[in-house]
This record gives structure tokens, sequence and C-alpha cells, in this order.
């Protein structure tokens, strides 16, 4: 058990929010699925592509305390938290950064993993009980603290993700109540998720020309910006470019100013390729613009991004 | 162990495609130094103490002071044009022996592993340089710069050797106590070649250690053991609890209005 792979369940992308009795509803987290094997005092932690997360999150060590069991596989989250809200931005320092030890991670952000399913209990698999029993038997054997918390359930979708937009997260997921815990990578008709369009603001950093002529805006976010984090260099890192949402007068303005803005070296640590006859005029990194966007890129670059108006 | 290094080995007209892995590691213990009161890592700020004001890395070029307090400022463009040919290519220029090298030359060392296609060239390489007893030198470009190299036969595998340029290493001429030519004796010359007989053995570095890193280790495990261990103040941390209330809030703010609207419809129908 302890040492066994398992993909877990995935939800497929369908809006389902009508008051329907017969399905639940959660919080969308946006963060790193992990699956964490408990045995003893022993932790391992695995990620949706069943890589080894253990030595990389070592505040969720002391998990074998919080659950009265010998045994167990839960579900949950990992997210790290940025102006109030779940940021998988943040959370991608705290991959970065490879393993660290307790008294190296207090100096990073923090993370905290949010629990909505459990696999297998003291020896038994769980996965073919309803999910509504395997909610019950997570509640009772979860003790929740500052790293480790329980998925709230609610009866009102829409609702929830009114309440969702408002603060600015991923999304909601629905659940059938009595159905069974199905591990990926198939996704499962049994969850369902609505995601909402993510907004941020990011630096521009640099405009990209064809024939001379600006055609988008290059982003950047700071890294280690938080002035809490101390004894880290603060770097901006890019995370794509944005060119739908802006009108030709808009790109006309912006390149007029970078005439006095201008750098002869890029500012983001992590320089987008010169590709074709594509071609970079470098700005200091002193104004930012709103970005909707549909969600992050494993290669932390903003999938789908337009300027907000 | 991870590649630091991609591209080929030029051998006459093969191309073997090779990564390169670095064959040392430096083991030294780092220290970082905290503020003694709080012990907070102290963080370096680089200030112009003529603006006597931070100076942030868009207004900071490389200058090189030619001489004292005069400086030229080259920019990143003129120093790049500067750099190697960055053609990812260890160039076999020669083969020699390396009794022929001096080990002052030596600079630091890396393990060649062949490529993709690389593995029967290759091994061909490695045999043919073993059964000449040469080695090969060559030309490398590591970031900027390009070095001279050296590759030969480690066990099964090839590896290669940076080298010092000639004006890397400094001449003896210069040195203050130059041994002074004078007569030895036949007798004493016969009982430091005894000597050196009785104690040659065969080279065994497994007996030798870095003591000085053994002992700063004990001591540091000692101190994390024994709970003497320092850490700054916990800068303030945003809070789950915080995020959880707000959404409870917000569900039941809905909640609200849409009882409220629903009412309201009611008394509009009746």
């Amino acid at each position: 058990m302890f040492d066994k792979k398992i993909v877990p369940m995935e939800p497929q992308a369908k809006k389902i929010l009508e008051k329907n009795s017969s399905f639940a509803y959660q919080v969308k987290w946006d963060g790193i699925r992990l699956l964490a094997f408990g045995k003893g005092t022993k932790i391992r932690l695995q990620s949706r592509s069943q890589k080894d997360k253990t030595g990389l999150y070592p505040e969720l060590a002391m998990l074998p305390g919080l659950v009265t069991a010998e045994s167990f596989i839960l579900d949950g989250e990992l997210v790290s938290l940025q102006d109030k809200r779940p940021s998988f931005y943040t959370l991608m320092q705290r991959e970065r950064a490879g393993k660290v030890n307790i008294s190296g991670a207090i100096r990073l952000p923090p993370v905290h993993y949010m629990l909505f399913d459990i696999l297998f209990i003291d020896g038994a698999w769980l996965l073919n009980e309803p999910w509504k029993v395997r909610q019950e038997i997570l509640k009772e054997s979860v003790t929740e603290n500052g790293s480790l918390y329980l998925t709230s359930s609610y009866g009102d979708g829409k609702r929830l993700l009114q309440a969702v937009k408002e603060l600015g997260m991923e999304g909601v997921v629905a659940k059938k109540k009595d159905s069974p815990y199905i591990p990926g990578p198939r996704k499962s008709s049994y969850w369902l998720k609505t995601k909402l369009e993510q907004t941020l603001r990011a630096y521009v950093g640099g405009l990209a020309l064809r024939n001379k002529n600006p055609i988008s805006l290059l982003l950047g976010l700071y890294e280690n910006d938080d002035a809490k984090i101390s004894g880290l260099e603060k770097s901006l890192r890019y995370i794509g470019s944005v060119s739908s949402g802006l009108t030709e007068k808009e790109l006309g303005n912006w390149y007029e100013r970078s005439q006095k803005d201008s750098l002869n070296a890029s500012p983001f640590i992590n320089p987008p390729p010169a590709r074709g006859e594509r071609e970079f005029l470098w700005l200091k990194p002193h104004r930012k613009v709103k970005v909707v966007f549909n969600e992050w890129t494993t290669g932390l670059k903003l999938r789908a991004p337009r300027l907000a108006r | 162990m991870r590649a630091m290094w991609k591209g080929s080995l030029g051998f006459g007209l093969v191309n073997i495609p090779v990564r390169l892995f670095a064959a040392t590691e430096k083991k030294d213990i780092n220290f970082r130094y905290l503020h003694a009161p709080c012990h907070t890592p102290l963080k370096y700020e680089k200030i112009c103490t003529t603006c006597q004001k931070q100076v942030p890395w868009e207004e900071i070029v490389r200058g090189y002071e030619y001489e004292r307090e005069h400086f030229v400022v080259l920019e990143e463009e003129e120093i790049k044009a500067a750099a190697g040919k960055n053609d990812r290519l260890i160039e076999i220029t020669d083969f020699a022996k390396i009794a022929e090298i001096d080990p002052i030359y030596f600079q630091k060392g890396y393990y060649l592993a062949p490529d993709g296609t690389g593995g029967r060239p290759y091994m061909l390489l490695h045999r043919a340089m073993r059964e000449a007893g040469k080695i090969a030198v060559a030309m490398i470009t590591l970031r900027t710069k390009e070095s001279m190299a050296v590759v030969r036969c480690y066990g099964e595998i090839l590896s290669l050797s940076t080298m010092y340029y000639p004006d890397e290493v400094r001449s003896t001429e210069a040195l203050p106590d130059r041994p002074q030519v004078s007569e030895i004796q036949e007798k004493e010359l016969k009982m430091a070649l005894e000597l050196i007989a009785n104690l040659t053995a065969p080279f065994n570095p497994e007996k030798y250690r870095d003591s000085y890193r053994e002992k700063l280790l004990e001591a540091i495990q000692a101190k994390v053991e024994g709970k003497k261990v320092v850490t700054a103040p916990l800068p303030e941390r945003e809070k789950v609890v915080d995020l959880l209330e707000a959404l409870q809030a917000s569900v039941e703010r809905t909640q609200a209005k849409n009882a409220k609207k629903k009412s309201a419809g009611k008394v509009k129908k009746g």
C-alpha cells in the first residue's frame, strides 16, 4: 500500500451548477494535486504524474500525527497563498527550491494541504465506498492544523461559484455523492469541474516587434517580491506575452513610452527566445497591466492571456 | 547526475554526440552571515556612495579599472562579442602522451558520456586511444570561456579536463627563494633514494580525509540534535483560515441576496 503508485481521480470539464441533490460542490484549489501515503510515522507524497514530492514539503511530515489511523492514503491539493488567495505561481517557487529541510522551508512560501478524499484506511481500500461515506471517514480521521485543512462541501454550486469568483479563485468541482473513487488518468463523469478565468497584474518588461511594429507586450512577475521572505534575490520572471485586447493605438503608445524607458538587456531572468522575425525591445519594468487568462501552463506561462478592461 | 553541457566531440571527420558532467564536487561547508541579536540572514544591497542610494540593476554597467580609479565601460554586447564561438564542439586538434603534460596545467575534471547515436564512435575512440596510449588535446567553449582541454580514457569512459593557458601558470622565475646550485654528496643521494624506496606504496587516496570538514559537520550535527538551532523571527504568513472565513461569508452573503430576490419576487406575484 505504502509504495503503491496511484493516478488520482480526474474531473471532466463540464458546467453543472444547477441545484441537484445528487451532487455536492467544492472549491477547486489552484495548486498541485498530491496523494499522501501514511504508515506508522512514515509519510510519502506523490504527485499526479506519480513523482515523489516527499522531500519538498517537510511541513507535511507531521501528517501521521494528525490522522487517527495506522495507515492511510489521502487525496488533496497543495496550495500556497498570495494576496489572500491560492497562487500557483507562488507554489512554483517552492517546487523550484527542491528538497528543503524544515528550517529551510520556513524561509520559503508556506504550503497548505487542502484534503478532499480518502482512498485507504487501516488495511481497508475505500475506492468502492460512496463519496459521502468517504467524506465522513475523512472528517472523522483528520485533525486540521495550520498546514492541513478539510475542503468544505456546499449544496448550491451557483452560490459557491459566485463566492469563488468574488475571491478570485479558480473554480468549482461538483462531485456525485454516491460515486466510487475511480483513479485516473481517464476523466470521470462523477466529478465535473467549472473553471473561471484568472486575473493578475503583471509588469511590462518589453515589447515584441514584427517588421519594426509593436505586436505584443512581454509580461513578468517578480519572484521573491515579498519583503517578508528574506535572504532571497528579487528577480523578474517572464510569464508570457499579450496582444489580445490591445488596440493598435495602445501598442503605439507603449512604443512611444518605450523610447525613454528602454533597456539594453532583458530585465527578465528567463527572456523569451527570439523566433523568426520577432524582435524584442526591453523596457524598465515600471508599469503594470491587468491580464485575464485561463490557467498557468506547467512551464509557468499564461494560457490564453488578454488585457483586462 | 545532471549534464552541464551538450554538444559533440569532433574527431577527424566524425562528430560524436556527447554530454558533459562535472567529475568533482566541492564539499566545503558554507556558512551564512546572520545578524547576531536576531539571527536574520543578512541581505546584500548595492549602494552608490556618490548618489547616496540603493542602485537598481538597470543602472549598473560593467567597468574595467585600467589604472587606479580610472575605468572604461564595456557594454554587454562588446563583452559578448569577445566570447568564444559557442559552437558546442569539442574539437580535437592533436594527440599526445600524457607524460608530456605537467599536472600543474589541469584545471577541472569532467566526464563525457555518449549521447543518442554516439555510442559506437565513442567506444571506437576510447579503444583506439587506449591502444595507442595517447590522450587528445582539444578546445572547448564552456559558457563564454574558450579553454584548452585534454580528453583521455578514465576507466570505461572518456574524461575531459580543462587546462590553464600557459600564461595563466605563473613563472617560477618570480619565486623569491629559488634553490641554489650546490654540490651533492654521493652518499647522501644514496640514502635519500633508499628512503624513497622504503616508503613507496601503491597510491591509495581512500586513506586521506578532510578532517576539518568532518569535525565541523560533527559540531553542526550535535547542535542540531541538541536543539541549539537558531532561527530568525518568523515573517507574518498569509492565513488559510482568513480565506476559508471569507469564502464562508461570501457564500452566506449570496445566499441572503438570493433569498431576498426570491421573496421579493413572491411579493410581486402575490
